[in-house]
Formats: structure tokens, sequence, C-alpha cells
């Protein structure tokens, strides 16, 4: 199956920057998290390459074919977003309807099983529902939809524990099943983390990361020991962000430690998590920037 | 044609439950109006012909206007629900054509075979005609509204008439004051506007222009921050 490439793409709104060349490849049959704080441009890409915005510069290419009004490029891709897509009569049933229609192959039973266990009502209008059950049958009609790319802006967005949890669970079964490419657009990132395999960080227009979660965390460590001894051990080392609490300093640095460099007794090593090494590496970008 | 079937229907939809809307309206209107008539001047003057002509002139009429309005008021609506249901603008497009063309031909087919008087193949090609030049006229300007954020299109729907008006009169003030024919170029003029291929080619390349800029704004659409 072909790959999704994005190409030198930049969006511009008027005088405000929003994203600058970025460029990334969506492979098949993965499950990416796209990171970024509010305002990094992640829904505006989504909508780029989904086609429903133009890029100031740049391309988004599938295959051979530029995404761009090209039809069975389109019918490959599926972005749910919080934006309201549907007229204001649209039911929840009206909207797996008008994705069968658009995409073909919708899975209802899949749909009224998920919609059952979410507690949503199928003949309730979109327009009534409450901001976690709206994002609840959206998330319901993306993994039900007949499409190789999905996009998830926010999927979580208004969903408490539980059916963020039966979200995930509900997630990972229907890539079992089928396989096929999620991208999910988030800020839990702890929650996610165990679900994606590759990771994009927007920031400041940028794309500053693009790895897989396992690379990054393997050499994403958190240090951690007395000022002196911290700074000693981490003297070659590009530390992306620090914390001093009393005597006690806790750096963060991603990069491969060297084997070589023995570790101080009084210092601890430990690896990061996603939110961590996301922190470390937006908040070490605005500080080496300031 | 399946592919084009989700904006496609949506939009024939949205028309037939409109007329519905507007013929079970009537049909209650006049339904007192029948009652009020029979309690106050008897009912030997409730006729079922008039009933049944004024409840069908009156939904016609009226879903005429709405039929027009469709087509200025939701042509963004229908790109996003198209974007949403993995088409591209130019099918966006070819099925919003499509749904025009039916509605047309279907409220120009049951306003003919409801007419009153002699049927002429010359008026109802006349009338064909103009309803296609102002619905693709509707359809480019909702087409085109779709392009501005919702406060531009205030501005846009102020300032256009009004522009439009201007150059209509600095063109009538320049006529009169350089356009100063002669006899027999008047009675040519005259004859060309009396000749009814004149209006007919007129209709038809003005509805192309229309096609045309409908076709350009649909391929511009984006998805709105507002």
């Amino acid at each position: 199956m072909e790959a999704l490439k994005i190409n030198g793409v930049s969006k511009r709104f008027g005088r405000t920057q929003i994203l600058d060349d970025i460029s990334l490849t969506i492979q098949p049959q993965t499950i990416y998290a796209l990171l970024g704080e509010n305002g990094a441009g992640k829904s505006t890409l989504l909508n780029i390459i989904n086609d429903r915005n133009f890029p100031s510069k740049g391309e988004v290419v599938l295959g051979d074919h530029e995404v761009h009004n090209h039809y069975p490029s389109l019918q490959r891709l599926y972005l749910m977003s919080d934006s309201n897509m549907y007229g204001k009569r649209t039911s929840v049933s009206g909207m797996f309807q008008l994705a069968d229609e658009g995409y073909g192959h919708f899975d209802y039973e899949l749909a009224h099983r998920l919609t059952k266990a979410f507690g949503v009502n199928e003949h309730a209008r979109l327009s009534n529902l409450s901001t976690g059950l709206t994002t609840a049958a959206k998330i319901t009609c993306a993994l039900c939809v007949n499409a190789d790319f999905i996009f998830l802006d926010e999927p979580m967005l208004g969903l408490d524990a539980n059916h963020r949890n039966r979200f995930y669970r509900e997630l990972m079964k229907t890539y079992e099943q089928r396989p096929r490419t999620f991208v999910i657009s988030s800020h839990i990132i702890n929650e996610i983390q165990s679900l994606v395999e590759h990771v994009f960080v927007l920031h400041d227009h940028h794309l500053i990361a693009d790895e897989d979660v396992e690379n990054l965390l393997n050499r994403a460590y958190t240090i951690s020991g007395p000022a002196d001894a911290v700074d000693q051990y981490t003297q070659a080392m590009k530390v992306l962000d620090q914390q001093t609490v009393g005597k006690i300093k806790t750096a963060y640095v991603i990069e491969k430690l060297d084997d070589q460099q023995p570790i101080p007794d009084d210092v601890t090593v430990t690896h990061m998590n996603l939110q961590q090494a996301y922190l470390a590496l937006t908040n070490g970008e605005d500080e080496i920037n300031e | 044609m399946n592919k084009l079937t989700v904006i496609y229907r949506q939009s024939l939809r949205r028309f037939f439950v409109s007329v519905g809307i507007v013929a079970l309206t009537f049909a209650i209107l006049q339904l007192l109006s029948v009652l009020m008539t029979g309690f106050t001047d008897g009912w030997r003057f409730v006729r079922l012909n008039d009933i049944v002509s004024g409840w069908f002139a009156g939904t016609w009429s009226v879903a005429v206007l709405i039929y027009g309005f469709l087509y200025l008021a939701f042509s963004y609506s229908d790109f996003k629900l198209g974007m949403q249901s993995g088409q591209t603008r130019q099918r966006i497009w070819l099925s919003e054509i499509a749904s025009l063309a039916t509605t047309t031909l279907l409220m120009w087919l049951v306003w003919e075979l409801t007419a009153h008087g002699s049927f002429s193949w010359e008026s109802a090609f006349s009338a064909l005609l103009m309803i296609v030049c102002m619905m693709t006229m509707v359809f480019a300007i909702g087409s085109g509204f779709a392009l501005l954020p919702r406060k531009w299109k205030i501005v846009v729907a102020i300032a256009l008439p009004t522009i439009f008006v201007f150059l209509m009169i600095q063109l009538a003030q320049l006529m009169i004051k350089y356009f100063q024919p002669g006899h027999n170029t008047l009675v040519t003029l005259v004859n060309i506007a009396s000749w009814q291929g004149t209006w007919i080619i007129f209709g038809l390349l003005w509805s192309a222009v229309m096609i045309g800029l409908s076709y350009v704004f649909t391929m511009h659409m984006q998805l709105r921050r507002d």
C-alpha cells in the first residue's frame, strides 16, 4: 500500500504563519500521534492533508497522485474533527448513512455496537447531543468508515475517563481486525502513549520531531540528583529542559547517552514517558529560542 | 452518477422537504380560509376547483422563492458535507449542477402542466430559459458567498448591489450624454432587441458565464474558520 507524503507544506492566514515547510510521510497501517500546543497548526495540517484547506506552499501526495481534487485519493482519507461538517438536522444514523454513501461498505454492525456501548442514541440529532456524546458518535463513525487513512482531530474532546478507555480499546480492536492508518491529534499524551507507534510534534510552525515512539523514548532521559553532579554529568549534552528544587536538579535530555561516561552514584537516570519527552522538546525549543 | 449521490440526494431531499412544508402550510391556510368563507358568506361560495388552484398557486409561488434561496444559502453546507464524505470539489459542483438541473426541470414541468391558457413551445422554452438564467445566477452568487466569512458576506451583500446600481446609473448617464443614435440605428437596435433569438443567445451566454463562475468559486472553496 502507498504512503501519504506531505512535501514542504506551508500555510499562512493573512500575515500569520501557521505552518512552515512541513514535510513528513504517513505510512500505511500505522498509528501516529500528532502533538503540538494549542495553535501549533495540527488541525490546519490535518485539513490540508484532507484537502479541506489549500496549502500556501507544498503538496500532499498519495502514491503517485496529488491528493488535491483527486477522487480515488480522497476516498481513502477520512478526517474526524470537532468542526461541524453536517447539517443542523443530521442525526447520528444520518451521519452513518452519509459515510456509507460517501465511502461505501460502512460497518453498521460495529457502529450499532459502539453507539450502544457509548450510550449514544442513533436517532438523536448531532446538534442535540452533549459535547462528549457528539465526540463519541463521531469516533464511532470514524472507526466504522471504509478508509485507509483515518485522521482523528481531538477524538477525546469532552469524553469522560470511561469513554476514553472504551475508545482506546475499540481502536486497538478494530486496528487488529483491519489494520489501517490512524493519526491521532491530542493533548492527552499519557493516555495515547501505549497506542501510538510513531510521533509527530509540531512547534512554532515547524515539525520538530518525526520519530518512532520507541526510538524517541529509548533516548529520552530524566537525569536528576545534586545540581553540581547533574551539571557535570550533562556538561556535554544538550539539556532541553531543567528544574531545580532546593539542591536537587532534574535535567531532560533527548540523545543517546555515552556508554563510556560513568553515571555518578548520586545521579539517577530514568527514561521519560511520551508526555515528558514532548514537554522537553517543546519547552526546550522555547528556551533555546529565548 | 452513483458517486454523485451524497450531495445530489441531500440537495433533492432538502428541496422536497421545503416544498412539502410550503404545501402543507398553504393547505392549512387554505382550509382556514375556506372555513371562514363558509361561515361568513355561506358554503355555496366554496368551490373545490378554486381551493385547489389557490393552494397550488400559493405553494408554487413560495416554492419558487425557497427553491432559489436553497441554492443561495446552502453551497457551503454542501461543500462541507461533500468534503466529509470524501468527495472532490469538482464532484461536489457536478452534484449541485445535477440537482439544480433536476429541480429546475421539475419546477418548469409542473408549471407548464398546470399553467392556464394555451400551451406553446415558444413560451415554454422562454420560461425554461428564464428559470435557468435565474437559477444559475443564484447558484453562482451562493457559491461566491460560500468563499466569504460571515462578516464579509454582509459587506459584499450590501456593497455589490450598490456598485451595480451606481454603474447602471453611470452607464445610463453616459448613454444619454454621448449615445444619440440615428433613426436607422435605433430601428436596428429595436429589431435586435425584439428578435427572440437575441434573448435566447443572451440567456444561454448568461447561464454559461454563471455556471463557469460557480465552478471557479466551488474549486476555491475551503473550510472557513468562522
